[in-house]
């Protein structure tokens, strides 16, 4: 790292043509986690120093924040969910999303092997536990509805809070929404719990980006050349990650402290992997139609009551 | 009943007319008046001066207009909290009293017990909210036990300091008169610690309404906290505010009435030392 400093500050010495080393933060979405790969690997093997940026990660107290801070220019860039994004912006929220990290929900139900728990018509007269985020509820009510029962009427909704996997184990629910199917369900086998996992998206939710990489409307406006060189060193993190998960995982125990669970997060990079890339492009492509189509449906179910223009939610101009 | 007796250097007059009363608290009250006048005023200005996003700070004026328009949503959430506090709160009072006079009574008692009184304030109930939830279920219980953790704790200490606080000469002239352990107890033990526990009762209820937004937080489906966990991932950062500004208002309410409670109560004590609330 000290290297890499020296090595930048050289370059930015030498050579005129060099863009100035420009200091940026980053609030994560959530603790480290596999998720978070290709940042991390471009961050210790220098893809943003080589472009000269210098990066602060943290994760914040509440990571809930996220948008608020973006938004408000506490912080540069964050990592959100597209969901999130698009009630940011219906509340007047100047937040835009400049990439599509995960390109696919990973949010799920989930339930223990031994429930019998296979579908969501499954879930008639069950407990079913959820964090207490506003998205969980009409997740789940589509996925009812989309398999033949009438809706959240049918189930007997819990707020849980952030015990998703302990309510589970214990009992006091038969099932949870809320889940990713790349963290919970892998923290569950590990416990000698095998889940069933339902898929929102295989059950009538329309596909959206889990993860986005966020800036504010003005930081668009006055540092697109910081955009362009993040997304840049980014992209060519990810792209090591896709390579070879298990490295990026390496870097990620490393790089933070020994904190991150490689049994946990080990398989979930695996998992990750399809999702990192697109067909269109390597990294975090987006398309209009899922942002339209799925502010849509936010609309239907009544999780955005105000008129969006989700086309105006993303750009998809930094990623090459 | 009046055995108990205070020093007398707080003595007051009797007290005034219902109308110069009622001048004296606008009177009294007034600084109270203008340091809200004042912050609101403020805030207003600033966030229209500034032009402040009301995702990043709500003027006062919208947090109100948001009381009006959610006034159902808001009221039934309330309820809900109000629930839980009074329950949990009942029960701090039943079992603190209760602990509080064993403690006084038994000097085995107190060794054995007090010590873990005090060690339940070292808990962070922030993290054992969640377990609770685990343990005792969904329902009103955790958000009930969250309260009565938090206001035992006044109670308790509170009532013990002032069991113990008898004037011994009084205690040595029942002996005289041949009252037992108990009637001493009863008959001034007991209405010289009323003041105390008073004193407990009003810090308990304080912090009975962070109580039950703590167990709200942690995991529930109805009530003022959850409505704020709910608001705030959807940017309703004036909702939040608005069930801010009621818990507020609750927590006034409630200590209010604590006092109210007390002059009826002790109206021997009051006469002594007169009041604010």
């Amino acid at each position: 790292m000290a290297m890499a400093v020296i090595l930048m500050l050289a370059l930015a010495c030498s050579s005129d043509s060099e863009p100035e080393t420009v200091s940026v933060k980053l609030a994560l979405d959530w603790y480290p986690n596999s998720n978070h790969l290709g940042l991390y690997i471009a961050q210790e093997k220098g893809y943003f120093a080589d472009e000269n940026l210098e990066v602060e990660i943290y994760t914040p107290v509440d990571p809930s924040t996220v948008l608020q801070t973006v938004g408000a220019g506490a912080d540069d860039f964050g990592i959100s969910y597209q969901p999130d994004v698009l009630m940011a912006r219906a509340q007047g929220v100047p937040v835009v999303s400049v990439a599509g990290m995960v390109q696919h929900p990973l949010n799920s139900v989930m339930a223990l092997k031994s429930s019998g728990i296979e579908r969501p018509s499954d879930l008639v007269g069950k407990k079913v536990g959820y964090p207490g985020l506003p998205t969980d509820e009409p997740l789940l009510e589509t996925m009812l509805k989309f398999d033949g029962a009438n809706g959240l009427g049918d189930v007997e909704l819990v707020r849980v809070g952030f015990n998703l996997t302990e309510s589970l184990i214990s009992g006091t629910v038969d099932a949870v929404v809320g889940a990713y199917w790349t963290h919970e369900s892998i923290l569950l086998e590990n416990l000698g719990q095998p889940v069933n996992i339902l898929k929102v998206q295989d059950w009538g939710v329309p596909d959206y980006y889990e993860l986005v990489l966020v800036v504010s409307e003005k930081y668009i406006e006055e540092h697109s050349d910081v955009i362009e060189r993040f997304t840049r060193a980014l992209s060519k993190g990810f792209a090591d990650a896709i390579a070879d998960p298990q490295a990026g995982v390496n870097t990620l125990i490393a790089a933070s402290n020994e904190e991150v669970d490689r049994a946990i997060e080990g398989p979930g990079a695996d998992l990750l992997v399809p999702l990192w890339k697109t067909s269109e492009s390597n990294f975090g492509g987006q398309t209009t139609a899922r942002w339209v189509d799925f502010a849509a449906w936010m609309q239907e179910t009544g999780l955005l009551s105000e008129e969006v223009d989700a086309s105006k939610a993303f750009t998809d101009k930094f990623i090459k | 009943m009046s055995v108990v007796k205070q020093t007398p250097a707080h003595r007051t007059t009797t007290g005034p007319t219902w109308g110069a009363s009622l001048t004296a608290t606008g009177i009294r009250w007034l600084p109270a008046i203008v340091i809200v006048v004042g912050v609101i005023g403020f805030w207003e200005a600033y966030v229209r001066i500034f032009d402040v996003q009301k995702w990043l700070l709500p003027a006062p004026s919208i947090i109100a207009k948001t009381i009006g328009v959610d006034a159902g949503l808001l009221w039934g959430h309330t309820l809900a909290t109000m629930e839980e506090i009074v329950v949990g709160f009942t029960l701090a009072l039943v079992f603190g009293v209760a602990l509080a006079a064993a403690i006084a009574l038994s000097r085995t008692v107190e060794r054995a017990l007090y010590p873990f009184v005090i060690a339940s304030q070292t808990v962070p109930i922030i993290v054992i909210a969640p377990m609770l939830l685990i343990w005792v279920g969904y329902g009103l219980a955790p958000k009930v036990i969250v309260v009565a953790l938090i206001c035992f704790f006044p109670i308790v200490v509170n009532m013990v300091d002032g069991l113990k606080s008898v004037d011994s000469d009084v205690v040595a002239l029942m002996r005289t008169l041949g009252a037992n352990r108990w009637r001493i107890f009863l008959k001034v033990q007991i209405p010289t610690s009323l003041p105390f526990l008073f004193s407990g009762l009003r810090i308990a209820i304080a912090f009975s309404v962070i109580g039950a937004v703590i167990g709200e937080w942690v995991g529930s489906s109805e009530g003022l906290g959850y409505l704020m966990i709910r608001s705030k991932p959807q940017f309703l950062t004036e909702r939040v505010f608005a069930a801010i500004v009621i818990l507020s208002a609750m927590g006034v309410t409630l200590f209010a009435l604590v006092g109210i409670v007390e002059k009826f109560a002790l109206p021997w004590w009051h006469r002594e030392h007169g009041s604010e609330i």
